[in-house]
């Protein structure tokens, strides 16, 4: 409970306790962070914050770097201001199977020490194994994978020209011209110096001064680089139509086809400005299309500042929905694709709107949690400002995270749900997918100048399928690829590949089942371009794993890779 | 006196209308001077909060017990936007005086806008038992309808409230309710009838620029991209106009 909450009269409290749904929550998790084995913490300049460069935070990604069948953990790691460039380095952890881990960093060849701040996962070089392209303030970083050469990771960065020197938050892998590579796109922020850091006179918030930006400071362009195979990449923004009228400050990118032509599409989200939709016209030449689609902007043409992007069809109308989390006092948006090519804010349709203002959201994302045949909603959030502490914004610095349930045609706040609840966090990105092998979706979340909190899911399950996707040569990250899960309650749908901020979840598509789903299941995968494979008379309860060109399905049972 | 609020301007002022004028409890100190609750009115509705919180405060703390007084403190936090600072003055007022309908009116704001929208809606239906064909409180209930997605409701609202701005000749009040009468309209897929209300709107308030937003939506959808294209300019102008241009404003928008 927050501590606007607590303020709450007695009588207001149990005037809405008769309107609170009386129905179990059976959502639950268990914050596992003290026994999992993850032991940095994270540094992010200053506590309390200072200045923008530093209130961000690090991101994650879930992947199966080493080909064990399990989903290891890279946590990219800030430094100070005082020398961005040598902190304490990110870290990559290596499931033992089990959901703990274990810090392989120095034995892989990770020492990458400048002031990381997101991830993108992909084989760009399509030798089979995930690569990771580590955005930075200062140069990114894209380390390739020789596990099953080396056993290290090798920084390919100037071989393959990637090195943006910008300050990039959010990067997305997809492959937007379609001719079988990984094209990367990178989100970049604003100028910032951290020897002479902008002015905070004069900025306030709410009547309580703050820090300076992003408004008043300069927006640095997005880049979007195009593979040309070999290993190695051109810069291809202006070539490939992706100019916007401005630059924004970019927070988060994703790759998804959005109009279902067989193109994948790029949304980036921005800060306090228009948000970004290039439209793929076809072979990768784009135009930007956020204003006049209507996901630029909330309902009434309003610039939010959006910080984390998360995918699902909410409506069932087969289209990604987009959901984008924003800054406190106004609302997180639910972006609904309506048939065409247009979005509609429909967020308080949906229950997400008056409940988001108090919190200030990042890393999101859908996830079936309960496995009862609809998509929750996780948002991690907590407060740029740490003058915010104290209820004078209207909101407290360190936030609980919003869980979700959805029911029926609803999402409704779920309160208590183990650790999920009142617990409040400085939280920043997450990232999702079991970690422990269970068949449910566990919850990563990284804090600012803190532990990464991992919440073990601990829901009643019910059936589930986990459908994961591979590529020719066993890249276990599939960009752009959407699986489709047919049963007698209707189709559900998931968008494989990519994250929320700064950020990358599980390749994996995780399907729970109603009461009366377990029979003559049928899966389409269809692939980033277009191409689509089917299967049917699915088993439940197992790990079923799909290989591109390949009509063939493999099964085995949940838990059968632990140790 | 009008007070604008939340998302709209008060028809009539509910400060006025009613409320205790004396401290409830007997005063452990002299009251102010005849006029000064009224002068305190008037800063406010200048907009000149800080000064107004300076002549509140000792009022407040030397008669706690004088709802009017922490009404009016609160109300000097509920205009700017700082609504949980205005709650704790607001829940005083009530504590105070129960039945202050007029704090009611007021807190159901302060709440709608903390994202508390049960608690909202308690509060205006309260504060409608005593002013029944109260606009802006019908308004509110509409906002809230909406976000509870009974947009029946919010429609039949929303209705109401435009027959009573038009009855009052209330142009601001009639325009904001036809442009969320949009919004419902837009929700339940009746785009052209959605266009007749928002071109409406902007007749009778060419200065929301959210409007024209909106009207540029409904366009784009209706298969007439050059008028979507006006409107999106205008929408452009009015809000340069009104509001400062991003990049010159402090810090994160507010909203």
């Amino acid at each position: 409970m927050t501590k606007s909450q607590q303020r709450i009269p007695a009588l207001l409290l149990a005037w809405a306790a008769l309107l609170a749904p009386v129905a179990a929550e059976p959502l639950r998790f268990t914050d596992v962070t003290a026994t999992s084995g993850i032991d940095l913490v994270s540094t992010s300049g200053r506590q309390p914050s200072r200045d923008i460069l530093e209130v961000n935070g690090g991101g994650l990604a879930l992947l199966d770097f080493d080909r064990d069948g399990d989903l290891d953990l890279f946590l990219a790691n800030g430094a100070t201001l005082d020398d961005p460039e040598q902190g304490p380095g990110s870290r990559l952890y290596s499931n033992n199977g089990d959901g703990t881990f274990e810090d392989v960093s120095g034995r892989v060849g990770l020492t990458l020490r400048r002031w990381a701040m997101g991830v993108a996962v992909g084989d760009y070089d399509g030798d089979g194994d995930d690569d990771l392209y580590v955005t930075c303030f200062g140069p990114n970083v894209l380390l390739r994978n020789e596990i099953d050469v080396t056993g290290r990771f090798v920084d390919a960065t100037a071989a393959a020209g990637v090195g943006d020197a910008r300050w990039s938050t959010s990067a997305a892998f997809g492959d937007v011209d379609a001719d079988g590579d990984l094209d990367l796109y990178v989100a970049n922020y604003l100028e910032f110096d951290p020897a002479q850091p902008p002015d905070r006179r004069g900025r306030m918030f709410m009547g309580v001064p703050v820090m300076a930006g992003p408004s008043g400071l300069k927006a640095q362009a997005d880049v979007l680089y195009e593979n040309l195979g070999g290993g190695t990449f051109r810069e291809a923004t202006s070539a490939r139509g992706c100019v916007p009228a401005q630059p924004g400050y970019g927070l988060g990118v994703r790759l998804f086809d959005f109009d279902r032509d067989g193109w994948q599409d790029i949304f980036v989200g921005n800060d306090s400005q228009e948000n970004f939709l290039f439209h793929n016209l076809g072979a990768g030449k784009f135009k930007e299309v956020g204003v006049v689609s209507g996901i630029a902007s909330n309902y009434d043409g309003g610039n939010q500042a959006t910080m984390g992007i998360a995918l699902a069809d909410v409506d069932g109308n087969g289209y990604a929905d987009v959901f984008t989390t924003n800054f406190s006092s106004d609302t997180n948006t639910l972006h609904l694709k309506l048939e065409g090519r247009w979005f509609d804010d429909r967020t308080s349709q949906f229950g997400l709107g008056l409940v988001s203002r108090p919190f200030l959201g990042w890393g999101a994302g859908f996830y079936d949690f309960d496995s009862d045949a609809d998509e929750d909603l996780f948002v991690a959030n907590g407060h740029v400002y740490p003058e915010a502490a104290g209820g004078k914004m209207d909101t407290d610095y360190e936030q609980p995270p919003l869980l979700f349930e959805r029911r029926g045609k609803r999402f409704e706040r779920v309160l208590d749900a183990g650790a999920i609840g009142a617990t409040p966090y400085s939280g920043r990105a997450t990232a999702f997918g079991d970690i422990d092998d269970d068949g449910d979706v566990d919850v990563i979340m990284t804090t600012l100048n803190g532990k990464p909190r991992v919440f073990r899911n601990d829901s009643p399950q019910r059936g589930v399928v986990v459908v994961e996707l591979r590529d020719r040569r066993g890249s276990r990250h599939p960009q752009g690829s959407v699986v489709e899960l047919t049963a007698a309650t209707g189709v559900q749908r998931r968008w494989v590949g990519g994250g929320s901020f700064q950020s990358v979840d599980a390749p994996v598509a995780y399907f729970g089942l109603g009461p009366a789903d377990s029979a003559s299941l049928k899966l389409r995968v269809v692939w980033s371009d277009g191409t689509a494979v089917e299967h049917s008379n699915l088993p439940v309860g197992r790990r079923l794993t799909v290989t591109r060109g390949s009509t063939k399905l493999e099964t085995m049972p949940l838990g059968g890779r632990k140790r | 006196m009008v007070l604008a609020v939340g998302n709209g301007t008060a028809a009539t002022d509910p400060v006025t209308a009613a409320g205790p004028a004396e401290p409830a409890s007997a005063p452990h100190a002299p009251l102010p001077p005849p006029g000064f609750m009224d002068g305190c009115l008037k800063l406010i509705e200048q907009e000149r909060y800080d000064e107004a919180r300076q002549l509140l405060e000792p009022v407040v703390a030397n008669h706690p017990g004088w709802a009017r007084a922490q009404l009016y403190l609160a109300l000097t936090y509920h205009k700017e936007g700082r609504y949980e600072l205005a709650r704790g003055l607001f829940e005083r007022a009530l504590a105070v005086d129960p039945e202050y309908h007029v704090a009611k009116f007021y807190y159901g704001w302060c709440l709608y806008y903390l994202g508390e929208p049960a608690a909202a809606r308690a509060m205006f239906e309260a504060f409608l038992v005593r002013k029944p064909d109260y606009a802006d409180a019908i308004f509110a209930l509409a906002l809230v309808d909406f976000d509870a997605d009974d947009v029946e409701s919010a429609r039949t609202r929303l209705n109401r409230v435009i027959e009573l701005a038009v009855a009052a000749t209330d142009h601001a009040t009639e325009a904001k309710a036809r442009a969320r009468l949009a919004d419902v309209l837009v929700r339940v897929g009746q785009l052209a009838a959605a266009r007749a209300e928002l071109e409406r709107s902007i007749e009778l308030n060419p200065n929301n620029y959210e409007t024209y937003f909106k009207l540029s939506r409904v366009l784009d959808r209706l298969g007439d991209g050059a008028g979507a294209e006006r409107a999106r300019q205008m929408h452009q102008q009015v809000r340069q106009r009104i509001r400062p241009a991003v990049g010159s404003q402090p810090a994160h928008r507010e909203p």
